[in-house]
Formats: structure tokens, C-alpha cells, sequence
């Protein structure tokens, strides 16, 4: 009980820190203001395998997980761990903080609670597995009749907590409610493929995205559906096809990004498209972040940051990344702060776009298996030098060996956290 | 008698200077990238002409026989482009007394050192060339072809050089407009193949009736186009 009350209260004071892109609705808007200057690396914490996972942050204490199987509560001050909690698959979703509980999914097929102060099980739920999207002869690997699984299908789907509920996606294919206090199934609901967006929540409606090209708004308490939203369709190479970007819902507007490489604004209520930001075959991964009228998002081959007006989606600036993002912009204080595919983190003025600063991680630089050019691009033609059986796994292998960071940004008292897939969490103020 | 005896004298010359030039080997070894090596084997010899020709192979990345461009062979020091290989692939390098040929590499900007040691006479594979077409196979054709769902319309001119060799040009009529050279074009008895590597492109058709009927093949896609003669423009 002390235990739940102690995490109640932390909740209170630091509203926004406590799930995947802060809160229910994905704001991706953290409070106060994060460095324009950058300092230096406070610490860097190491675990056995790729960060995928965002941190988060309650009471002091981050949690995220790693692709080593493990979750992490570490020490926001002194990057010092507090407790490890094994499962028996990679963790590449972000936690969520609510009641004194961390919720988070594996690829060992099981969703967890855990104790926040312990590290103790609560309880755990068994889906139906999990797996990656899948499909024959996806992005032009060959041989075209076989299935392959998608190397970057990275994310598992972050869960989201709000009426007593802990809400979450899954490789089965479903959309899961379980009471929060206890695990008990609530509802579930059946997609046509993969989910490892995750969901948002805002007035009791649950907004989030398949790989079966849809987009789906369902009752939050009854798991029954409102509308679906048709995305586009690519039946041939399966790349322009899903919702892998989490959505985020402001003001009556849910905003998703979509493989088939538009961003989207859908009516909340009625689920009729608002406008949508076309970008030439470029995915949009990143769960887009809106403020002040803006929605802040970038985009992966065009490897490009983008703010575009939220009423009505015209292009109001545009900034070269210099390499793919999968990582949601997180904002804070008036710039945004993301993390690129070539290992750097980068901090941007959201009122014309110029960088501020940038932090290659010390991995990066090295650039083990010249997985980057010399000016810090994907070294595509070294990498992908064949379309045949596993090379491009291997090939995006390499290309995450150098430090990819996926993990969106955490932003708190003046701190840049934030995950990285060459093992390390980093904190930079 | 004399001028057999020049003759004799001059090719062996041309021998000794040929058995003379270091470089002139099968070259076997590492590209040493950080973190992994890259094997590499290169042939560089001389053709009749005394000009450089050289191909080279990387066996971890599918490329066998890719030719060598901007040779350079000075004294010891050594030089080429392994052209459109990794986004060109540039070499240089010192030959040492021991066999041993040393130096360093550039791809994508990036710079690390490479080791080759002589390993035996050169085998330089030649590249590829363009066939003449037959005479009624030049001019221009035409077609229809649905590429998943959208259609585009191909038209495809072809014709002999003075060097024996047809070159062609196609122009796709789609969703957008694209003008493309193929680098390569051969006919064999009643088989035409266009090649453009650049645009992962092969057609092979055969050439039937007046038309030709083949399969358009470009990266994982393939579609079905046949040409006619195309109407006057």
C-alpha cells in the first residue's frame, strides 16, 4: 500500500513522464525545459544488448527495457541501477509507470506488471506470441515467394494506462485490455496483422494502428469499435503498407504517421481523413508530436524533420536529418530532440528548424563495418550489396551495430535520456 | 634475314618488358574495414596495346569480373577505380619487392588500409559488350505494359553503331516520365536482352512475327511487354 501511494504521488508531480511519449494521448510535449547547449554525457548506463525502448521517468527512477531481456530501474541522478527484472525475450516497448506498477510486453509472449520500488512480479498475462511483420518478398528481398520476416518491424508496442486498464498491442494481432490491478483479461480485439504501435487514449476512445493497413478508434471500456481508417495497401513488395508510428491525439485530431509514407490527421470522432502530408515513398515511423499548432515528425529514406501546420497539414519547414528516424521527436522547452539512425542525437529550435546541437554517441564514431559514410549517411551501397536470402538482414545488422538510436527522448530537469542499440542508455544534460 | 632478326628482336622486347612490369598478376587478399575484413582478388594485365586492363572480385559481395577504371602503373606505385562497385571502390597502393602489394582504400569517403600478395599470372575477365541486332530489329517500338496497377507505356529505340555494337534508349510513359540508356544490348539468334543496370532493369524478348514478346524484370517486379512497331512520332 505505501508502495502504491508512493507511486500515486510521484505521478501527481511529474505528470508526463510516466509512459511512451509522456502520457495517454502521446504528447510527445514534456514539461519544462530541456538544454539548448549541450554539456556533456552525465553517465551512460550499459546493458547486455540493443536499447530499442524509451525511458521513463517516476519518483527519480527510469525504467525502459533491452534487447538483453531484461528491464531496468536505474537511477535517474546517478545512472546507478536499482533492480533488473528478467524475462525470457528482447523488451525493445516502453514501459509504463501507474499505480506503483511498471507494465511492459517481451517477445517471450508475456506482458508484465512489476513492482516499481522492487522489481517484484505482480502478475503476468500470456498473449497469443509475439512476432514481427511478415510477408513474401517484403522490400524487394528475394527469393520473392518468401516469407521474411522485417528487420525493421523494431518496436513492440508500448502499453498505455488510463481507466483502471493497462491497454497494449501485440504480435498475435490483438489489442489487449487487462484490469490493471490484477491482469485479468477485460477485452480483446482482433486485427488483421501485427500491432506494435502503441495506443493512445484520450475520452475514452483507444486510437491505434495495424499492420493490416488499418487504423482503428475503439471504446476504451468495451473494446467495441468506433471506425477504422483505411491506410495504403502494397500487395506486391509489402513496404508502403501498416501503421507502425503510434498516434497522437490533440484537440479532437489524431495525428499517425504510415509505412505507406503520408502522414495522416483523422477526425477523433468520426474518423474521416483531415488532411494528409505526402512524403514520396518515405515511411513515417515516429510517433509525431504536436504543439502550439504544429505537428513536429520526421521521416525515414528522405531522412528529413518536418513541422507542418495542424489544422490544415501545410509544410511549414523542413531540415535534412541526415539519416533515417525512427525515433519520435520528443519537445520540450521550444526545441525538439530526436535520435537518428547514424547514431546521433539531435536538438532543434522549433521555431525555424536550425540544429542546436548534436551528440554522436563514442560508438557511432568509430563506425564499426563503415555501416556509415564519411559524412555520417547509411553506406547503403556497402551494406546492401545484395537482395538475395539473409543479406539484407545482415545487412541492417550492421547497419544497427554502429548505434542506432530508435529510442524516443525522454526530456526532465534540463536531461536528455534516451536509449540506444548499442547497449547503452544515455543521459545528457 | 635481317628484318626477321629485327622482328624476333622486337618481340622479344616486348615480352621481357611485359614479364618485366610487377604489377601484371593475380592479386589476393583483405580490405580491412573496422570490425570486418573484405577479401579482395584483382587481376591487372596489359593488353596488346600495352594499356592497363584489370577486373577484380569480391567474393563476400557477389561481384566477380568487375572491371578496373583510371589505371594507374608507375615504378611501385599503383592505382584504379573498381568502377561502380560499392559506389566505387578506389584503390591505391605500393608494390613491394616480396609480392606483396599495399596501401589504401576509399569507399563512401571512408578510408582504411588493404593487403593483396601475388598469387599467379593475371585471368582478367573482360567486360561484356554489345552484339550488333539484326536489321529488323533497329528503329523504334512500342507497348503497353501493366506494372501492378498503374499502366506505362514503353518505347524502345535501337540501333547499330559503326563499331558493330546497338545501343538503345527507352522512354516510360507512367506515373512519371523516364529516359533511360541501356548499357547493354545483345542478340542472340532470336533473343533480344536490354540491360540497365543502373535501373535494375532487364528485358529479354524474342523477336517473333514482327513483334517481340518478353518480360520486363526490374528488381523484384516482373511484367509481361510486348513491342510493336512504334507509329511515327
Amino acid at each position: 500500500m505505501r508502495t502504491l501511494l508512493i507511486g500515486l504521488t510521484f505521478a501527481a508531480l511529474c505528470p508526463g513522464q510516466t509512459m511512451f511519449r509522456g502520457d495517454a494521448a502521446h504528447s510527445g510535449v514534456y514539461p519544462g525545459a530541456g538544454p539548448r547547449q549541450f554539456h556533456g554525457v552525465k553517465w551512460r548506463f550499459p546493458t547486455g544488448d540493443r536499447v530499442v525502448s524509451s525511458p521513463v521517468w517516476s519518483g527519480g527512477v527510469l525504467y525502459f527495457g533491452s534487447d538483453d531481456n531484461n528491464v531496468y530501474a536505474v537511477d535517474a541522478a546517478s545512472g546507478r541501477q536499482n533492480w533488473k527484472f528478467a524475462t525470457r525475450g528482447p523488451v525493445p516497448c516502453t514501459p509504463a509507470v501507474a499505480g506503483g506498477l511498471v507494465y511492459f510486453v517481451s517477445y517471450d509472449g508475456h506482458f508484465y506488471a512489476v513492482e516499481a520500488q522492487t522489481g517484484h512480479l505482480r502478475w503476468k498475462f500470456t498473449t497469443g506470441g509475439e512476432r514481427r511483420f511478415e510477408a513474401k518478398g517484403i522490400h524487394g528481398m528475394l527469393p520473392k515467394n518468401q516469407t521474411i520476416a522485417d528487420p525493421y518491424d523494431v518496436f513492440l508496442s508500448s502499453p498505455v494506462v488510463a481507466l483502471g486498464a493497462v491497454y497494449f498491442g501485440s504480435g498475435d494481432g490483438n489489442v489487449y485490455a487487462l484490469d490493471a490491478s490484477t491482469g485479468d483479461l477485460r477485452w480483446k480485439f482482433a486485427t488483421g496483422d501485427v500491432v506494435h504501435a502503441s495506443p493512445a487514449f484520450d475520452s475514452g476512445t483507444l486510437y491505434v494502428g495495424s499492420w493490416d493497413s488499418y487504423f482503428y478508434a475503439l471504446d476504451a471500456a468495451t473494446g467495441k469499435e468506433k471506425w477504422r481508417f483505411h491506410g495504403g495497401e502494397d500487395p506486391v513488395v509489402h513496404n508502403q503498407v501498416g501503421f507502425q508510428s503510434s498516434p497522437v491525439v490533440a484537440d479532437g485530431v489524431v495525428y499517425t504517421g504510415c509505412r505507406d509514407s503520408n502522414l495522416y490527421a483523422i477526425d477523433a470522432a468520426t474518423g474521416k481523413e483531415k488532411w494528409r502530408f505526402p512524403n514520396n515513398g518515405s515511411w513515417v515511423i515516429v510517433s509525431p508530436a504536436v504543439t502550439n499548432g504544429k505537428v513536429v515528425f520526421a521521416t525515414s529514406d528522405s531522412s528529413l524533420f518536418h513541422i507542418a501546420d495542424a489544422a490544415t497539414g501545410k509544410p511549414v519547414l523542413q531540415q535534412s536529418t541526415t539519416a533515417y528516424v525512427f525515433s519520435s521527436p520528443a519537445l520540450a522547452g521550444g526545441v525538439a530532440y530526436y535520435g537518428v539512425f547514424n547514431g546521433t542525437l539531435q536538438a532543434r529550435d522549433l521555431n525555424d528548424g536550425a540544429l542546436l546541437w548534436e551528440y554522436q554517441t563514442e560508438t557511432a564514431k568509430k563506425n564499426p563495418n563503415w555501416a556509415l559514410t564519411a559524412d555520417r549517411k547509411i553506406n547503403d551501397p556497402l551494406l546492401f550489396h545484395s537482395p538475395w536470402r539473409e543479406a539484407p538482414i545482415a545487412a541492417a545488422d550492421l547497419q544497427f551495430s554502429i548505434g542506432v538510436i530508435f529510442s524516443s527522448p525522454l526530456v526532465v530537469n534540463q536531461v536528455v535520456y534516451f536509449g540506444a542499440t548499442d547497449g547503452y542508455l544515455y543521459a545528457l544534460d | 634475314m635481317v628484318l626477321v632478326q629485327r622482328a624476333t628482336f622486337l618481340f622479344a622486347a616486348a615480352l621481357l618488358a611485359h614479364a618485366a612490369q610487377p604489377a601484371a598478376a593475380r592479386w589476393d587478399g583483405t580490405l580491412q574495414l573496422p570490425g570486418r575484413e573484405l577479401r579482395l582478388v584483382v587481376d591487372l594485365d596489359q593488353n596488346a596495346n600495352g594499356q592497363w586492363i584489370g577486373s577484380a572480385i569480391l567474393p563476400n559481395l557477389g561481384v566477380k569480373g568487375a572491371p578496373l577504371s583510371d589505371i594507374s602503373v608507375s615504378d611501385s606505385a599503383v592505382s584504379f577505380i573498381v568502377k561502380g562497385v560499392l559506389g566505387d571502390l578506389n584503390i591505391k597502393g605500393t608494390l613491394t619487392t616480396g609480392g606483396a602489394f599495399t596501401g589504401t582504400f576509399r569507399q563512401a569517403g571512408n578510408t582504411a588500409p588493404f593487403a593483396l600478395q601475388k598469387v599467379g599470372p593475371p585471368q582478367v575477365e573482360l567486360p561484356r559488350q554489345s552484339t550488333t541486332v539484326a536489321k529488323e530489329l533497329e528503329g523504334d517500338w512500342e507497348g503497353d505494359m501493366l506494372a501492378i496497377d498503374h499502366n506505362v507505356h514503353v518505347r524502345l529505340s535501337l540501333s547499330n553503331q559503326a563499331d558493330g555494337k546497338a545501343t538503345g534508349k527507352l522512354f516510360l510513359k507512367g506515373r512519371r516520365d523516364v529516359n533511360l540508356d541501356v548499357a547493354m544490348v545483345t542478340q542472340e539468334s532470336d533473343l533480344l536482352t536490354l540491360e540497365a543496370p543502373e535501373a535494375s532493369l532487364i528485358y529479354d524478348g524474342r523477336f517473333r512475327s514482327g513483334e517481340i514478346s518478353g518480360t520486363w524484370q526490374q528488381g523484384p517486379f516482373e511484367f509481361s511487354l510486348v513491342l510493336h512497331r512504334a507509329a511515327k512520332l
